[in-house]
């Protein structure tokens, strides 16, 4: 483990104490030891402008994480894909493992921030400041994080990214627990993706296989203050099996957007579930998610219009989809 | 004639700094270090309105590394600064009356010193009432910002009866407009480097768009004479009005004389937002009448700015605003009342446009509400009212006669955008389909159009000085000096083709002096669209002197007679004349042969006049107009009100380009900011504090918010006997497009916007609406 200081021949309280971490555990060990004086830093691309904006103070230790081996890159297992914590958002938006199992993640890394940030700042990151853009891409896809802390004796272990989203929610997030990686299951493999880009009005997809009847369906919609590099004031995901005849399960939908988290809209998936989406429903649908997400308001929007945004947008991108399907004949 | 690269040809050149500054390589003047070096740091107020009971600096002054602190006590001079009323303090004394108020500056050893020794300084305030609207200043109970109250200006302008005339007129608009506090939101934020000189003297190296004033301004404070201080000013990352005032540079100066040790300032973009002007914010309330043909007949503005805190150009640019609130069009009665009012909000000033863009957008917001409340074409109602070129200017002065504005309303009309704008109307009735055939049907297209009538130089009454200087300098290269600052619009590009053009030579043979007041004469400021020809009309003064006497020493040297001697590649050349074609044969003496024949300042010639004012006694009345007619189309995402604008159409009528990348460059440039007036940009407050204290809330458009296409239809032409030549256009391209777009948006969804940024509640539709109107996938 290495320690520095920025060299200073006059004490000032203002330069904080960066570690240098070899390993995760030695990690936790550090950060129990400072405590609230401590933070663990990844990409820092948001932290320093948390900093800056005197939203958080800056700590006076900064733990590395880039230093410790083993957290990135993207890995195939039989049943799933895993996701190093430390890996670059970038890497995420170019990488084909993903794109196949985690499409909504895959089209979000490619829609955060400006190139230069994704190129510092990490998936984990994003996931660990509890508003990233990633996380209503990653709830659709039932994502498990790994964490590692005390609390379970420095064994990693698994936990739905919905559940320690709750635990932000009660303010009960464990402070010294590191985000090790993300687990996303692979599809059944006769299933075949389907994915609206975002940047197209026409479908990136496969047809029916021969095999299944069954194919996944899925969108992402971002929408920001602007077109791009952007605080994003509301984001949803989308994530359905589809059959010939339209019929809809297995429907995952999410929301978030700003300083809000981001929610599974479990109401409005039961309203779609099994069922053959019809066009008529748009509205209802939209106003659905409009009743049943939970957002804020700020000097930039209402909850109102985030509310209705996002109402929206679902209901626009499933309408989309079977716009599509019709143009497919 | 459409401005592109193939349309240029020759003229078509590229930048001196274009290089340095792709790559980065160029240094301004904040990238600036010395040897011996200090960090200076301003502590500013906590509150946007308070008293200050007491403070202590002296944990600060004992800290170690800290070199020297100052507060107003430490002000020899006038503790005061303000370029058209010196009403800010240096130092505030008792009173701080924005957030950005200077209290103490400290300069230490390191810029982390320096900053940890700010908070290490004990100001004890007593809170007061913040006043964030100006109604509320304007209220006999308020809080009095200033000894004399709170009313910086008041403008009016009155001819007819316009309260009468609108009771009898056939059709009556009447609308409340607003605008943002828009950001400058250059590169460079503000800073520089302050150099006490062995000799005594202070070298300033600060971004400024008038050295000389920065001069005159910052030897007031330390009550010096002006020749003592030397002010370095140019390169600069980006202005647009926003470095014209002082911003470090008193802080810089004393903290320099104070320790005896150059002292580097550098703001933070935070600590520019918190300091920095803005654009001011204005409520505008017009009425306006016409007849049952269409005829304009009354015109009644009521215009309310922010000035902020301070003073600075709160007065003219509320003038500017006055008198562009009328647009280029012809009244029987106008009843016009403005004022400027200090609040605790920032400080508002000079910014590109200077009030027009606030006072056309409402004004051109008008004319699109009146055409199609008697349905007619919005353009062949402008024209319908469209000034004649003869007639006086808004505020009945004269003004110099040409026929831009015909010339403008023509070309667009016959621009490919407008011709377009009927088929989107034929298939798109507000709400209904746009583009059925290629967009879904929650997107909405629409097209508008806007005219703009913009005032160049800073108006009768206002000291607008001009002036150049033309020599060979002792390398043999011919040297144009003027006090003018290239801050990204293509200055100096403009003046070496201007030299070229006059003398037939290489940029190899020029050399441009700017920015530097030990070595250019005083040819006043870069603002107001004025410095393109202010320097054309100094150049044709100098021209003649210049040549004969180089020529005269050419024949001393060659033996040549003068009259088959000209300017050209590398130096003088010989010419003769065939059927009336001259014929150059070759180079008999170069320049540097010439200088170093010269004796004394042979070869320096200097001029001194005025931008050209109208001859009527209207304070703040231009003489000088430049034209422009701006149409844009827009898509309306209508599941979000996310407005997109894609094709763009500018027409300028400003006389001969002289620098056509340039001239595309500014028009551009002033379109892109005009699109985040319209669109995202606006400082929001609250309380008298910045909620968007940085980039990361303050929204600027990026590459991909820009228009999809954008032309630039220069009309070259001016009446033959015209003396002024080209003109500036460094604002005209950012004044018309917002109520372009906004005329667009009403296209598209049958929303009429008054308040900017556009507002994406107003825009935002229920989804499934499309269902109602017969589109579905089934």
């Amino acid at each position: 483990m290495n320690m520095y200081q920025h060299n200073s021949s006059l004490s000032t309280p203002l330069v904080p104490t960066v570690w240098e971490p070899s390993s995760a555990e030695e990690a936790v060990f550090l950060k129990r030891q400072y405590g609230a004086d401590a933070a663990y830093i990844a990409g820092s691309t948001l932290l320093r402008t948390q900093w800056e904006n005197g939203l958080l103070s800056m700590p006076e230790h900064m733990i590395r994480l880039d230093t410790i081996p083993g957290l990135r890159g993207i890995t195939e297992h039989k049943q799933r894909i895993q996701i190093g914590a430390l890996t670059s958002l970038r890497e995420c938006g170019k990488n084909q493992l993903m794109r196949i199992h985690g499409n909504t993640c895959y089209t979000a890394c490619c829609h955060i921030a400006a190139p230069s940030i994704r190129n510092q700042g990490t998936i984990g990151g994003n996931i660990s400041s509890a508003v990233g853009d990633m996380i209503p891409a990653l709830l659709v896809h039932d994502a498990r994080l790994v964490w590692l802390d005390q609390a379970n004796h420095l064994a990693p272990y698994e936990q739905e990214l919905i559940d320690w989203l709750e635990q932000v929610r009660l303010g009960r997030r464990s402070p010294d627990a590191i985000l090790l990686g993300i687990v996303l299951d692979k599809g059944e493999p006769d299933f075949v993706s389907m994915h609206h880009d975002q940047e197209e009005s026409t479908f990136a997809c496969n047809s029916f296989s021969e095999s299944s009847s069954w194919r996944e369906v899925s969108f992402y919609r971002k929408v920001g203050r602007r077109e791009a590099f952007t605080p994003s004031l509301v984001t949803v995901a989308f994530r359905a099996l589809m059959n010939r005849e339209g019929t809809l399960v297995d429907v995952k939908m999410a929301a978030g957007g700003g300083a809000g988290l981001a929610m599974r809209l479990s109401r409005c998936e039961h309203l779609l579930e099994g069922q053959v989406y019809d066009p008529q429903q748009t509205a209802t649908l939209a106003a659905q998610v409009e009743e049943e997400w939970a957002s804020y308001s700020d000097p930039f929007a209402s909850e109102a219009y985030r509310r209705q945004t996002a109402g929206n947008l679902l209901a626009a991108g499933l309408w989309e989809i079977l716009y599509q399907e019709m143009e497919r004949g | 004639m459409l401005l592109n690269r193939e349309s240029s040809g020759e003229r078509w050149r590229k930048r001196r700094d274009g290089k340095e500054k792709v790559t980065g390589e160029l240094r301004y003047l904040t990238d600036m270090t010395a040897e011996g070096m200090l960090y200076g740091r301003v502590l500013r107020s906590s509150h946007p309105h308070a008293h200050i009971l007491s403070l202590d600096t002296s944990a600060a002054e004992n800290y170690e590394g800290v070199v020297a602190v100052i507060t107003h006590r430490d002000v020899p001079g006038l503790n005061r600064f303000g370029i058209a009323v010196p009403d800010q303090p240096a130092l505030c004394e008792d009173t701080v009356r924005y957030i950005g108020d200077a209290i103490a500056a400290v300069a230490a050893i390191t810029p982390e010193i320096a900053a940890y020794a700010l908070s290490l300084i004990h100001v004890e305030y007593e809170v007061l009432e913040t006043i964030t609207d100006p109604l509320r200043a304007l209220e006999d109970n308020a809080p009095r910002l200033h000894p004399q109250g709170n009313i910086l200006h008041r403008t009016q302008v009155k001819h007819g009866d316009a309260g009468h005339a609108l009771q009898n007129c056939a059709y009556v608009v009447k609308e409340v407009y607003s605008t943002p506090r828009q950001m400058h939101a250059y590169m460079e934020t503000e800073g520089g480097l302050f150099i006490p000189e062995p000799d005594g003297r202070l070298t300033v190296y600060a971004p400024t768009q008038h050295g000389y004033k920065d001069r005159m301004q910052i030897a007031r404070i330390l009550d010096w004479e002006e020749e003592r201080i030397r002010v370095i000013s140019s390169p600069i990352g980006g202005s647009f009005g926003g470095k014209d005032e002082l911003n470090v540079q008193p802080y810089g100066s004393l903290l320099a004389l104070k320790s005896g040790r150059p002292v580097k300032m550098h703001n933070s973009r935070m600590e520019s937002v918190r300091a920095g002007l803005k654009r001011h914010p204005m409520k505008i309330e017009m009425e306006t009448g016409m007849d049952e043909y269409g005829r304009l007949q009354a015109h009644r503005v009521r215009i309310v700015a922010d000035t902020g805190a301070y003073a600075t150009l709160g007065a003219p640019v509320l003038n500017f605003a006055t008198e562009h609130c009328m647009g280029p069009y012809r009244w029987e009665h106008i009843d016009i009342e403005g004022v400027s009012v200090y609040t605790n909000n920032g400080v508002s000033g000079e910014f590109r446009g200077f009030g027009g863009n606030q006072a056309i957008f409402a004004m051109e917001g008008q004319m699109d509400r009146l055409a199609e409340q008697i349905g007619m074409d919005p353009w062949e109602f402008r024209m319908l009212n469209r000034r004649y070129p003869d007639d006086p200017g808004p505020l009945q002065q004269e003004i110099w006669r040409t026929n831009g504005l015909e010339q403008v309303m023509q070309a667009l009309a016959q621009s490919s955008l407008w011709q377009r704008r009927e088929a989107i109307s034929v298939l798109s009735v507000h709400d209904s389909l746009s583009d059925a055939s290629s967009s879904p049907p929650w997107i909405k297209r629409g097209i508008g159009a806007a005219l703009a009538m913009h005032g160049a130089g800073l108006g009768y009454g206002i000291d607008d000085p001009a002036g150049g200087r033309l020599s060979l300098n002792a390398s043999g290269q011919i040297e144009a000096a003027f006090s003018y600052e290239e801050f990204g619009q293509g200055l100096i590009t403009t003046l070496e083709i201007m030299l070229i053009d006059l003398f037939h030579c290489t940029g190899e043979d020029i050399s441009i002096v700017i920015g530097d007041t030990d070595r250019v004469p005083h040819s006043g400021s870069s603002t107001a669209s004025r410095s393109t020809t202010m320097a054309w009309m100094g150049l044709q003064r100098l021209k003649s002197p210049f040549l004969q006497a180089i020529l005269q020493k050419a024949h001393d040297i060659t033996g040549i007679p003068v009259d088959q001697l000209t300017t050209g590649e590398q130096g003088i050349w010989q010419i003769t004349w065939e059927d009336d074609a001259e014929i150059r044969q070759k180079r008999v003496v170069s320049y540097r042969e010439i200088a170093a024949a010269a004796q004394g300042n042979e070869f320096v010639f200097d001029t001194k006049f005025s931008y050209p004012t109208t001859p009527d006694e209207v304070v703040g009345g231009h003489f000088l107009y430049t034209y422009a007619a701006v149409a844009a189309e827009v898509e309306v995402n209508t599941l979000s009100g996310h407005v997109r604008l894609l094709d763009t159409y500018h027409t300028v009528a400003a006389g001969p380009v002289i620098n056509p990348m340039g001239f595309i460059g500014q028009i551009e440039g002033g379109s892109v900011m005009a699109l985040g007036f319209t669109l995202t940009e606006d400082a929001v407050m609250e309380e008298g504090h910045y909620i968007t204290r940085n980039m990361d809330t303050y929204m600027i458009p990026g590459i991909q918010d820009m228009h999809t296409s954008l032309e630039v239809d220069a009309i070259e032409e001016l009446p033959d006997n015209d003396p002024f030549g080209p003109r500036g256009i460094g604002e005209i391209g950012s004044v018309a497009l917002a109520p372009a777009i906004t005329a667009a948006i009403r296209q598209a969804t049958g929303t009429w916007v008054t308040h900017l940024p556009v507002s994406r509640d107003q825009l935002i539709r229920r989804a499934g609406v499309w269902q109602q109107e017969g589109v579905s996938p089934r």
